[in-house]
């Protein structure tokens, strides 16, 4: 009975040390599904597209060299607990260039919080736009490129076959998924060199 | 603490492979840092011999007089058996605080920014002196489920990757190339502290057999080699960019629209530090021999406290922590810790028995 009672202390101050006391509430207007970049009367404009529940689109734009110095600005401007832990889809305006998607692939590779499996391809403006209106955006994009991968074994889709074929893992060229919505949404392949 | 309870020794060797998991999942980006197959298969061989050398003593003592090696050095010399215990309680100190350093590092690097790392330090201190005060038989059988659940984590971490898997080795990858071969081979000698476990926790073993330590160190040698072949041939140069390749291994596993079992890695990590910690605990309590389990328990909990202070030094002070995670470092100990103290033990008691 004693050793109950000298228990139940010890445990509440494990729980105290462990930070039990200090919850978190994981706030979903927090965590960014997609990020596009795109090029705005010459200068990169970044959207994070936040996971909601709601019907409407909730976004937060900013604009940067970078998706690095993006993400530090929009936690000092908008949302100081933004996280990009749950990205699914990193889209980057073909007009661009690889230069930027190169550095900005670097930077997720760095980021250990970032899944290696994101998906990431080149888009046309109007894709872009679409996310800021279609909240299935996400969905309908990401079928696309699973789609093109299954009939192309060659396609880096992910932000690990990308960052891996810029190291030079394929013969000096990449091919990567193009997201184009002229009349529909469709995909197509780009190869660029390395 | 010790017991007249034996148990099979394979269920030792069960613990020894559940510890020595622990450094394959924490293997960072500098760990063999080599993509040339010659250099890494030098090192590995290096690793299986230099570790198989290091039972050679502990299984010759437990072989031929059935004790254990602190029981050993008590009977060969009493003035000696206080330096050896000495010496073995800190080194037991010192690879059990560079583990914790680096589960710490990856907690915080992987999971919570925010975590105190003296608290996570406290807490499996506390615990495993706990699991310590129970002996190495309750241990043994802990590892049974641990054992179990590493091979459900490593089958989703390997097949969950098998869609991914690439072989296309480059040409560095097939010329013979021995630049960092010192340093692989310091990377592949750390595992010689299961030896040293062994060594003082076969006392309660029964049926063991030459076979087992050597299957032992093959299994995990094996295991090491797979984790490298994955590493290299699913996540490529990108393992270079994270600081836990098999944690990066565990995010790029997949099967359909399931992605991202690092939860099974984290899972896995915490338990292997759990029972590395507790059988480095117990080899610590068996430092000292004949004494009353209270005794025991009061040792073996300054130990742990000075563990833990040693723990607070090195994450104040960097210099601290870079030479507890110095492989070389920890391999030189490991030397003198696994073939250079038992040896002269070995030597001692067979001068004994000739005079």
């Amino acid at each position: 009975m004693i050793k109950k009672i000298f228990l139940l202390p010890i445990m509440a101050i494990v729980l105290i040390l462990g930070g039990c006391t200090n919850s978190n509430r994981i706030d979903t207007s927090s965590l960014v599904q997609t990020v596009t970049a795109e090029n705005k009367s010459g200068k990169t404009v970044y959207n994070f597209y936040l996971l909601k529940n709601c019907e409407d689109v909730q976004s937060v734009s900013v604009e940067a060299d970078s998706l690095e110095k993006a993400v530090i600005l929009a936690k000092k401007a908008y949302i100081p607990m933004l996280t990009l832990s749950k990205l699914e889809l990193y889209l980057i305006d073909s007009n661009l260039g690889e230069k930027n998607l190169k550095t900005d692939i670097n930077y997720i590779s760095k980021a250990s919080k970032i899944s290696p499996l994101t998906y990431a391809a080149f888009s046309d403006t109007k894709t872009l736009q679409l996310f800021s209106k279609d909240k299935e955006a996400l969905r309908k994009v990401k079928e696309h490129i699973v789609h093109l991968k299954n009939n192309e074994k060659e396609l880096s889709v992910t932000s690990l076959s990308i960052f891996n074929n810029f190291k030079g893992k394929n013969n000096g060229y990449l091919s990567i998924c193009y997201i184009s919505s002229e009349k529909e949404l469709k995909a197509d392949i780009v190869k660029i060199v390395t | 603490m010790q017991s007249n309870i034996t148990f099979p020794s394979k269920r030792l060797m069960l613990s020894l492979f559940v510890c020595s998991v622990l450094p394959i999942l924490l293997m960072g980006r500098s760990f063999l840092q080599s993509d040339n197959i010659f250099s890494s298969l030098v090192s590995i061989g290096f690793g299986i011999f230099f570790t198989l050398l290091c039972f050679v003593p502990f299984y010759s003592i437990k072989h031929r007089t059935r004790l254990d090696f602190s029981a050993f050095a008590k009977n060969t010399s009493q003035t000696g058996f206080f330096f050896v215990s000495s010496y073995y309680c800190m080194y037991f100190t010192v690879i059990t605080v560079s583990f914790l350093i680096r589960f710490c590092d990856m907690f915080v690097s992987g999971v919570n920014p925010d975590a105190d790392t003296k608290v996570i330090a406290f807490l499996i201190l506390c615990i495993c002196v706990y699991g310590a005060s129970k002996g190495v038989n309750p241990l043994s059988r802990v590892s049974i489920f641990v054992f179990a659940f590493l091979i459900i984590a490593f089958a989703v971490i390997f097949f969950g990757n098998i869609k991914s898997f690439e072989f296309a080795p480059n040409s560095t990858f097939v010329t013979p190339d021995f630049s960092n071969i010192r340093s692989n081979a310091a990377d592949c000698l750390i595992f010689a502290f299961l030896p040293v476990i062994f060594g003082f926790n076969s006392t309660s073993t029964k049926n063991l057999s030459i076979k087992q330590p050597v299957i032992t160190t093959l299994i995990i040698f094996g295991t090491l080699m797979l984790t490298l072949f994955f590493t290299d041939f699913v996540t490529g140069a990108y393992s270079a960019q994270q600081p836990y390749s098999v944690q990066l291994l565990s995010k790029t596993a997949y099967f359909g629209d399931m992605k991202g079992f690092d939860s099974f890695y984290l899972a896995a990590v915490t338990a292997c530090v759990f029972v590395f910690v507790t059988a480095v605990l117990i080899s610590v309590s068996n430092c000292i021999v004949n004494t009353s389990s209270k005794r025991t328990l009061v040792f073996v909990s300054i130990i742990a406290f000075i563990m833990f202070v040693l723990f607070v030094c090195a994450d104040s002070y960097n210099a601290v922590k870079e030479l507890l995670l110095n492989n070389i470092f920890l391999t030189a100990l490991n030397f003198i810790s696994a073939l250079l103290i038992p040896a002269i033990c070995l030597f001692a008691y067979r001068r004994k028995l000739y005079d």
